[in-house]
């Protein structure tokens, strides 16, 4: 598929989708008053007032559907309190653009206004369990994904789908003349370009503007700063980032301070003074211990290899599923249901039935092997095994569990769908963003972070310790007991000739018999 | 197990990636120290995309960021650099992580790995190689 057809292809699900959740006509309540503000309290960052186009904006159909889409998936089934959703942490994004845009551009209205729009519409492109969703849908939908990569309105930039559906729905024709009745009707923001929201989206709207892509989409961004702050609090983990601290330390770029001779240079970026730069050290120490503390926590990773199970089923067989909803067989219906519809409908499927019950049951797949680099006497060709992670290579993982379920004995096999081999992907922007934050220690020229710290190299060695994938079954003892076994005896045989040491069991805690 | 052994000696070939062909151009060097520098490592990265991103689809893969006055950056060099040191290939000396070292048992495991699946691309490689030797080995 080519990268043309590809964007018609998805412009064309995200018009439909649009079309059929909101009217040509929305909002049709009048117009509210210029000034008149609304003011919302939420728990993290406190008060935010509103202006009348933001909070109709935040009212429509695609923003309020955020409500019910959790930040973290189904996190709240191992941290009780991780409830908080897409719509919470839009808003927190909105308080903090707007502090960083009224730090580093004092008095301009128009670009703060449009940098909060843009942070409030920045994820209105997620779909159910947020990110999970999207692996999945990104995974199974791979050719329309890459080619619509490849769009020359996304070039130079590396996307997610939920970010490029975002940017689609934003220029939606529907979506877009509604942003333009409801911002342009007030005088104060009509000289606010919905261009550059949307370009906001996805990266920079122009050279001139670039450190307003760094505030929306930048290695230290809004979004960030958020949900760092946000998944800390609603986990109970006690991992925080002083937001403040950034704000008073960040400055526009003095482009007299680069070079000249710098091919290419014309960009206008944010900036950390050198006294802000431990923040950035900490937001990066931060997000790198919240990946086994919340996103690489065994229990979340047995979860989503639960809910991958349930689109396996589907996608084995979908004319065996009754409701039409739940079949899936385009990006547009991911967008239909929000984390409950899908579990609700799920949950009536006779043939989703059981597993979507022992998942709301917490009746969850355990660990029978736990795959880790201090865990191995014999690393064999280890590199075979980690390179195929769960978010790119799922097809090649089962290739593995279609092994280890072969050699399971008769009475045990049970159903493939039960047995997951999960390799987490290493969150490579950890390292990768601390090449691209600038830091002013007052010398003649500017720094990049990591050349404070070598970032790349520390979290590699993290890494090497901390990360851990996980072969999940069904909770029965007995089961997990064999897969154990099984599991051991495929790695350790070709190609990748792995063996464990007794920690990979132990750490399973599988009872005796 | 005779199951696991076939269906790997029947995709042994095609499921190689970029990562599998950094190890055997560095395996290949003459070298066993090679600068750890990010920004370097990008200008080489870009270079190898450049020159063999078409002939090698393990290479396709890799996407660059223009952050100028950077150079292109791309996100496959953290994930080069993990997987590496994750397989125990190459290893990263602590605490001031200059160098990225391949020693002769780390280079002979490589070697015994990729050799054979990479065959086709052997020139290829050779010239990337010659690109990591001349712009990132430590010599002496």
């Amino acid at each position: 598929m080519d990268s043309e057809e590809a964007f018609a292809r998805l412009k064309n699900e995200v018009d439909e989708w649009v079309a059929s959740i909101m009217p040509d006509n929305h909002p049709k309540v009048p117009m509210p008053d210029k000034g008149k503000t609304k003011i919302i309290r939420e728990a993290v960052l406190g008060y935010q007032v509103l202006q009348p186009h933001e909070y109709l904006v935040l009212d429509s159909p695609p923003l309020q559907r955020l409500r019910y889409i959790h930040q973290t998936a189904l996190t709240y089934m191992v941290y009780p309190t991780a409830n908080h959703t897409r719509f919470d942490h839009s808003l927190g994004c909105v308080r903090i653009a707007q502090q960083l845009g009224e730090k580093l551009i004092p008095g301009d209205k128009t670009r703060i206004a449009e940098l909060r729009l843009a942070a409030l519409l920045h994820d209105v492109g997620h779909t159910f369990f947020s990110h999970l969703s999207e692996t999945i849908m990104q995974s199974r939908f791979n050719d329309i994904y890459t080619a619509v990569k490849r769009a020359p309105q996304f070039e130079g930039h590396e996307l997610g789908l939920s970010q490029i559906i975002s940017y689609l729905i934003v220029k939606n024709e529907r979506f877009s003349n509604f942003l333009d009745r409801v911002v342009h009707y007030y005088p104060d923001f009509r000289t606010l370009d919905l261009n550059n929201v949307a370009q906001l989206i996805i990266g920079t709207p122009t050279d001139e503007l670039a450190f307003m892509g760094d505030i929306i989409t930048g290695p230290f961004d809004a979004d960030k700063l958020d949900y760092l702050v946000r998944d800390c609090h609603f986990c109970g983990i006690r991992a925080d980032v002083d937001v403040e601290r950034v704000l008073v330390s960040v400055i526009l770029l003095d482009r007299d301070r680069f070079p000249s001779s710098k091919p290419g240079w014309n960009k206008c970026y944010l900036v950390m003074l050198s006294a802000g730069e431990s923040i950035l050290e900490q937001v990066t120490f931060n997000r790198m211990l919240l990946y086994p503390a919340i996103y690489h926590h065994q229990k979340v990773r047995a979860l989503e290899c639960m809910i991958k199970a349930i689109f396996e089923i589907i996608w084995e067989d979908p004319d065996k599923i009754i409701d039409d909803r739940l079949k899936f067989q385009n990006i547009r219906d991911f967008y239909r249901l929000t984390d409950f519809e899908f579990l609700a409908l799920a949950e009536k499927e006779p043939r989703l039935e059981p597993i979507v019950n022992k998942l709301m049951k917490r009746d969850l797949f355990k660990r029978c092997l736990v795959i880790s680099r201090p865990y191995l006497k014999s690393q064999g060709n280890f590199m075979d095994l980690y390179k195929k992670n769960s978010e790119d290579y799922p097809e090649e993982l089962r290739k593995i569990r279609e092994i280890i379920w072969a050699e399971l004995p008769r009475d045990k096999r049970g159903s493939i769908h039960d047995l997951w081999v999960d390799i987490p992907k290493v969150p490579t922007s950890i390292a990768e963003d601390p090449d691209h934050a600038w830091i002013d220690i007052g010398t003649k020229e500017m720094k990049v972070l990591s050349e404070f710290f070598p970032y790349a190299e520390w979290v590699t060695s993290y890494e090497i310790n901390k990360w851990k994938g996980h072969v999940f079954s069904i909770s029965d003892p007995s089961t997990r007991r064999v897969v154990n076994d099984v599991s051991k005896r495929v790695f350790k045989a070709k190609p990748y000739y792995l063996e464990f040491d007794e920690h990979a069991t132990e750490e399973c805690k599988i009872p005796s018999q | 197990m005779e199951k696991l052994e076939k269906v790997h000696d029947s995709e042994e070939e095609e499921f190689t990636t970029f990562e599998d062909i950094f190890a055997l151009a560095l395996a290949n060097s003459k070298y066993d120290h090679f600068k750890a520098d990010s920004n370097e490592w990008h200008k080489v990265l870009y270079q190898v995309y450049k020159e063999y991103g078409d002939k090698m689809p393990q290479l396709g893969v890799i996407f660059f960021k223009e952050r100028p006055p950077l150079p292109p950056q791309s996100k496959e060099f953290y994930q080069l650099i993990t997987t590496l040191s994750m397989s125990g290939l190459i290893t990263l000396p602590n605490p001031s992580y200059e160098f990225i070292v391949m020693e002769d048992a780390q280079k002979e495991r490589a070697r015994k790995l990729e050799g054979k699946r990479l065959a086709k691309y052997k020139n290829y490689i050779r010239r990337i190689t010659e690109l990591l030797d001349e712009q990132l080995a430590v010599q002496g």
